[in-house]
């Protein structure tokens, strides 16, 4: 063991002062370089700022896009690392906002809770918000309950409270309508054919129910579905498909009747149509009547369910 | 054995130390100087990106908005008078932008752009004010001390934008295009040149030698014809260092800036109609918060190498309502708050463009005795 030393010994020379120091250099490199990283100075303020300020720009152009789950990935991680920038709480907003459009609606609902206790200045953006979220899912009792109370307070919110009461209303009047048609046919299919609630008298009064469910519903769908200033944070219309325009087009329509009041006087109606609802034409006893835009809209309306009452009508014939 | 561990001891206390020194020269001071050369070209890239929000009266909803903004200014000197002061050529180059609002959006691209193409009405619209702003030309003369005395020919492209907007079949935008020629006659080169001033106060306004740590401030204000009041702007600025950056000698000055806007109050011109009359009966306020950065000046030639620098903006419109007026939104009046974060970065871009071939200087452009 002792030789076997020796002859290492022999084979490397004792140090001298320059192989020191070329040793001393060789462990500067191993020790100095995390020392040298540590003294390279962290990303200063201003880079900071301008990363913070590049990727809010870039995730908002996404969110704007359409492209939330994109946006929420960066609003996410700017709120982790730069919440000290976020001084106004647009991100941690935006982030909540993008789990709107994504349908998640718990995760959005803790999120506008978390970003309005960072930041108190955003409870009347986060409760305009909150506010709708109720609206866009199930009304409740309580929701009808606290609208009905806001729209009662003095003061510039009861405009607010107001228009969503009528909103949250229509929507639950929607719903029940459709529930009242279950109710009534589900009724019918027990009933047997010479019961004093006739199946057939339910079924008409469902069918009747069902017009004005389908014409509810056509008008909240159109108030929230289309109409961009309703949609808190941004949110998008939902894409229209090839099957949402109307079942029907009327190429050419012409009809005349003679209609009568009860106090006898008479009326002769000529109603000319193109296929665009703009080229109406009323004659009332020869002379052109000027309708207001939603006396024609009611009557575009109308008309549609006639005209596919008697497409579907005459599909059933030909089958027979 | 023991001299190895005592060497390598030392070399790794002392060795990080003389790792992280400055190099040695660098000086504690700097005098700023503008040496303006006949045929000297610079270019400059602008980039500027905000985001924010744009809100209204209830219940309409806030929109979010985004915004990108690239430009390329070219400025080449073409004389140098006896006084040192320069006249330099400037054109508005290369610019694109990309820009949101709520599910809105518009694109611009000054090298791809073509109106002929262009469906929606608004970015046809812009793209031709753009079109009309990008390869703008004009001259400013300025002093030995980099201050713009004089601007000629900005006017000009205003106007030209103007024009650009005009629809000959009238339609929408005819409004609008009656407004920039409104405008167009607002900003004569006059205006311009005070706000181009404003431009150049990074730099401290005492000659002489400028040591690290020292401090200056500025002060200026703009004219806003548009709403008729005054942009008040205050600056704040410290040498921090001086170092190389991209080969040229740069003084290294921290930047902090605000702005205020308040408006003055206006007699409404009870004859004037359409967009004239909306921007009689508005009123806009703005302020500032942030306002930092940091901007490198190559002190020997006066030219701004880089800039880097963060703002945040609340802008207020107010258009009040007018009982008398023709159309629903004049009789009910408008409120808009816009708040936007915003950077801003100026880079010089290296590498001197070609004179154009074929322009030749005159024996008047050189010094002029």
């Amino acid at each position: 063991m002792l030789r076997q030393i020796d002859l290492l010994r022999i084979g490397r020379p004792r140090p001298t002062f320059p192989r020191a120091l070329g040793a001393g250099l060789v462990w500067l490199l191993a020790i100095g370089g995390p020392l040298i990283a540590q003294q390279v100075a962290p990303p200063d303020e201003v880079d900071r700022a301008f990363h913070f300020i590049e990727r809010s720009t870039q995730a908002t152009e996404l969110f704007n896009a359409g492209r939330a789950e994109e946006a929420l990935a960066i609003f996410q991680e700017l709120s982790r690392e730069y919440a000290d920038l976020d001084e106004d709480g647009f991100v941690a907003l935006s982030a909540a906002d993008a789990a709107v459009e994504l349908g998640r609606t718990d995760q959005a609902r803790a999120a506008y809770e978390a970003a309005l206790r960072t930041h108190p200045s955003l409870q009347r953006s986060v409760s305009e918000r909150l506010a709708e979220l109720d609206l866009a899912g199930e009304i409740t009792q309580e929701t009808l309950n606290r609208l009905r109370a806001e729209a009662q307070l003095p003061g510039a919110g009861r405009v607010l409270a107001g228009w969503r009461l009528g909103r949250a209303l229509q929507k639950q009047a929607s719903s029940l309508l459709a529930e009242a048609v279950r109710a009534f046919r589900s009724t019918a299919e027990v009933q047997p054919a010479d019961a004093v609630l006739r199946p057939a008298m339910l079924n008409h009064h469902a069918a009747a129910l069902e017009e004005l469910a389908d014409d509810l519903s056509t008008l909240v769908q159109h108030l929230e579905g289309y109409w961009p200033p309703l949609r808190a944070g941004n949110r998008r219309a939902p894409e229209k498909s090839a099957g949402d325009g109307p079942q029907v087009v009327a190429e050419q329509q012409k009809a005349t009747c003679l209609l009568r009041t009860r106090d006898g006087r008479r009326f002769e109606i000529e109603l000319r149509r193109g296929p665009d609802s703009r080229d109406t034409q009323v004659l009332v006893n020869g002379k052109p009547l000027e309708l207001s835009a939603s006396e024609k809209r009611l009557l575009d309306r109308h008309q549609e369910r006639i005209n596919a009452l008697l497409i579907e009508a005459a599909g059933r014939t030909q089958t027979q | 054995m023991k001299r190895m561990l005592i060497a390598t001891i030392v070399c790794g206390c002392v060795g990080p130390a003389l790792m992280a020194a400055e190099p040695a020269g660098q000086p504690e001071s700097v005098e700023f100087k503008f040496n303006f050369e006949p045929d000297r070209v610079i270019r400059q890239r602008v980039v500027t990106k905000s985001f924010g929000t744009i809100s209204m009266a209830s219940p309409m909803p806030e929109q979010k908005f985004s915004q990108v903004f690239e430009q390329t200014l070219t400025s080449r000197c073409r004389k140098v008078n006896a006084d040192k002061s320069a006249v330099l050529d400037v054109s508005l180059d290369d610019l694109v932008m990309k820009m949101s609002i709520g599910p809105m959006s518009m694109e611009y691209d000054s090298r791809t752009f073509d109106p002929e193409k262009t469906t929606d009405p608004m970015t046809r619209l812009l793209g031709k004010i753009f079109s009309a702003m990008a390869g703008a030309k004009f001259t400013v003369t300025m002093s030995e001390t980099g201050q713009p005395l004089k601007v000629e020919g900005l006017g000009d492209t205003l106007r030209k934008a103007a024009k650009a907007t005009n629809d000959p079949q009238g339609g929408e935008w005819a409004e609008v295009s009656k407004l920039f020629d409104q405008l167009g006659s607002l900003f004569d080169d006059e205006t311009m040149g005070q706000q181009m001033q404003s431009m150049y106060r990074m730099s401290p306004q005492k000659k002489g030698p400028i040591k690290v740590g020292d401090r200056w401030e500025q002060d200026w204000s703009m004219k806003m014809p548009i709403v008729s009041g005054e942009l008040t702007g205050k600056g704040e600025y410290e040498l921090l260092g001086v170092q190389e950056l991209r080969g040229r000698p740069c003084a290294k000055v921290r930047v902090k800036e605000t702005f205020v806007l308040v408006p003055k109050p206006k007699e409404a011109n009870k004859a004037a109609t359409g967009m004239q009359a909306v921007l009689d009966r508005m009123e806009m306020e703005l302020s500032s918060s942030g306002g930092e950065g940091v901007a490198y000046i190559d002190y020997q030639r006066g030219e701004l190498v880089q800039l880097r620098q963060t703002q945040s903006f609340t802008i207020k419109i107010t258009v009040k309502s007018d009982p008398n007026a023709q159309d629903a939104m004049g009789k009910v009046g408008m409120e808009l708050t816009q708040k936007l974060r915003n950077s801003v970065t100026m880079d010089l871009l290296e590498g001197d463009a070609p004179a154009p071939a074929a322009q030749t200087r005159p024996a008047s452009d050189a010094v002029n005795p």
